[in-house]
């Protein structure tokens, strides 16, 4: 037990999401019977959270998984059809796992579960909660200040709680261990709720901005079809916000210098009409927003003879560039200002205003063009920017925390695998050779002294501009959902950190945005 | 029992929990060096094909391809490649199918710490 204790958080954290996405696909599984995605996912679930379980030694977590793994499987193998009594039993199922994955020491009567299981009909459900539960709700409108403001009294409720934790740490009882525990698992699932109201389904927004291309594009002679796809998509409001104007930017553009007039077009065998794509789709914890247009794409020259006449790159840098090269240049501050952006023909102008936004907002952004074929822009966000993925890095005496958003990968590789080149300090990996940094030098901290030759050194590698870099850290802990907490940045700190979160210690740990150390 | 030298390990599970309960058990037996995860069949085969490890461990039961498609794939990239599966007790017939489609070996959930070492140490001499 005492092997596995370190792992209970985490256990938690992913069980909780597991219970979730159960009981979430079950409501709709019972909707569409005929759904092999759905009762595949169930299937899975059921499967991973019994292997986890198995792992931690939970038994009863286990056996209930089992069971409903089972029937997941004959569902799957069109053994048994679901009906409103054996979904009533999976809810109940669901309900005891959850319990029992928040409260370790409970214990259930696990053999009336797997009678109900077996002779659903047996099993008498508050038919009266569930019909109420599946009707929909009213709808209230709340201002988003007041929500901040409940979301920054939980994080506080967070912090307290640790507290309380700590204080009565070492004369603990069994029955304050529980509800410190229990209080803890409510406070979290507040925590989770108050995400869940703040989400805007993004169409919201897509539909903004339909009126606004038949406007301009009006106005400059042109025939625009915009076509839009939120899939449903919904991003926390703050997110949402963050990306409004950059977006309004990136199809102004599309419009005002991607697509041509009707007889440009016809003349070089396009349709008349041009076609802007905008498209949202969810990858993980981010949301990939594509513009895409059929328009004229990049004028590559004019941005090689903009840079150079700006003294951003020389001649002889520009003739040895590739074309994703040249493209990143639009990112680069100074190139345009925007006042030329209706003045310039070619695109690609304003583009680095709309890219250090976006940067800001732990996003990213990709470019692809083709010369007379049109462009797209790729915005990459994360679904939440109050609560964020994070991974805890040691640095010094101090703690970090890195966007999970920021991060390609960890490495742990043995110190005498460092490679020098030319005074750098690199590291393989895979087929590349990518330059480290030591992160503790660049932030001015003395970093843990490397005590025996045959230490580990970890890196994190992120990207920036299609490159990879790794940044040395003393050590890592594990990924943990970070709250963050805006930082008044009035007493003239360091742009390199706006934000900062809580840690499960209590102390206060400095969120820092990697790309900017590079 | 520990094989020392530079061993580039990929855990493929969905649960970030059981990736991490496995990379502890790898570090603390000292039989990597490098470790890349994916949480996915997919990733998996693209992760794979980016960073050539030595040794994949291979979860069964994932979303987009599953262990078994993404084995595929990967000995489609190096029929060499020594894949690990691990598959929860009762999946007897799923580890014949893996081990018919070219896995080296397979693990068992919930891990068996000593056996686990046993199991990766003769996958990573074999070869």
């Amino acid at each position: 037990m005492s092997e596995n204790s370190k792992y209970r958080e985490l256990f938690v954290q992913e069980a909780l999401e597991h219970v979730e996405n159960l009981s979430q696909n079950l409501l709709k599984y019972e909707e569409d019977p005929n759904s092999k995605e759905l009762v595949d996912n169930l299937f899975r679930s059921a499967h991973s959270l019994k292997g986890m379980a198995a792992t931690m030694d939970y038994n009863q977590i286990l056996e209930i998984c089992k069971s409903i793994e089972e029937i997941f499987d004959r569902f799957r193998q069109n053994e048994e059809k679901i009906t409103v009594e054996t979904g009533n039993v999976l809810f109940y199922g669901i309900d005891l796992i959850k319990q029992l994955v928040q409260d370790e020491k409970k214990t259930i009567d696990l053999q009336e579960f797997l009678n109900y299981l077996k002779d659903p009909n047996s099993f008498q459900v508050d038919i009266e909660l569930r019909s109420v539960s599946q009707k929909t709700s009213p709808i209230v409108r709340v201002r988003m200040d007041n929500l901040d403001a409940i979301m920054n009294l939980v994080g506080e409720m967070m912090i307290s709680k640790i507290r309380l934790e700590q204080n009565v740490h070492l004369h603990m009882s069994d029955e304050t261990r529980e509800i410190v525990t229990n209080l803890g698992s409510l406070i979290t699932e507040l925590q989770h709720k108050m995400m869940h109201i703040r989400l805007v389904p993004i169409d919201q927004m897509f539909n903004r901005f339909s009126r606004m291309i038949r406007d301009i594009s009006s106005s400059l002679g042109k025939e625009i079809k915009l076509e839009m796809n939120g899939s449903g998509i919904e991003l926390d409001r703050s997110v949402l916000d963050a990306i409004g104007d950059p977006l309004l930017h990136m199809l102004r553009n599309s419009v005002d210098h991607g697509i041509e007039t009707p007889d440009v077009r016809k003349a070089v065998g396009k349709p008349e009409v041009g076609t802007i794509r905008l498209r949202a789709i969810r990858k993980g914890n981010k949301v990939e927003i594509q513009v895409t247009d059929d328009g004229r794409g990049m004028d590559l020259e004019s941005i090689k003879s903009k840079a150079i006449e700006k003294n951003i790159v020389t001649q002889d840098q520009v003739e040895k560039m590739s074309d994703e090269d040249v493209i990143c240049l639009i990112g680069t501050p100074g190139l345009s200002t925007a006042k030329e952006v209706t003045e310039i023909s070619g695109r690609g102008v304003g583009m680095d205003v709309v890219m250090t936004q976006v940067r800001n907002f732990g996003g990213h952004v990709k470019i692809l063009t083709e010369k007379g074929m049109g462009t797209t822009i790729i915005l990459t966000m994360p679904l939440s920017l109050a609560i964020i993925g994070g991974l805890v890095a040691n640095i010094g005496d101090q703690k970090f925390i890195l966007p999970l958003s920021s991060i390609f990968t960890t490495l742990t590789i043995d110190r005498n695998e460092i490679l020098y080149a030319h005074g750098k300090e690199m590291v393989k990996l895979g087929d590349q050779i990518i330059p480290i940094l030591r992160t503790s030098a660049i932030l001015g901290i003395n970093p843990v002294i490397e005590t025996s030759e045959n230490d580990q050194v970890h890196i994190v590698v992120v990207e920036k501009n299609e490159k990879y870099y790794g940044l040395i850290v003393d050590s890592l802990e594990k990924e943990q959902e970070i709250v963050v907490k805006k930082i008044d940045n009035s007493f003239g700190g360091s742009d390199a950190f706006t934000d900062a979160s809580i840690l499960s210690d209590g102390r206060v740990a400095l969120i820092l945005e990697p790309s900017i150390l590079i | 029992m520990s094989v020392s030298g530079s061993v580039k390990f990929l855990i493929v599970d969905d649960a970030s929990f059981m990736r991490i309960v496995l990379k502890d058990i790898l570090i603390s037996h000292s039989l990597a060096s490098q470790i890349y995860e994916a949480g996915d069949g997919l990733a998996a085969v693209e992760t794979y094909k980016k960073f050539k490890p030595d040794v994949v461990t291979m979860d069964v039961n994932m979303p987009k391809a599953d262990g078994i498609q993404a084995l595929k794939s990967i000995l489609g990239i190096n029929p060499r490649a020594k894949v690990v599966m691990v598959t929860a007790v009762e999946q007897k017939h799923v580890i014949q199918d893996a081990m018919k489609s070219g896995a080296r070996d397979y693990i068992i959930k919930p891990f068996d710490r000593p056996n686990v070492s046993l199991v990766i140490n003769r996958v990573i001499r074999s070869r």
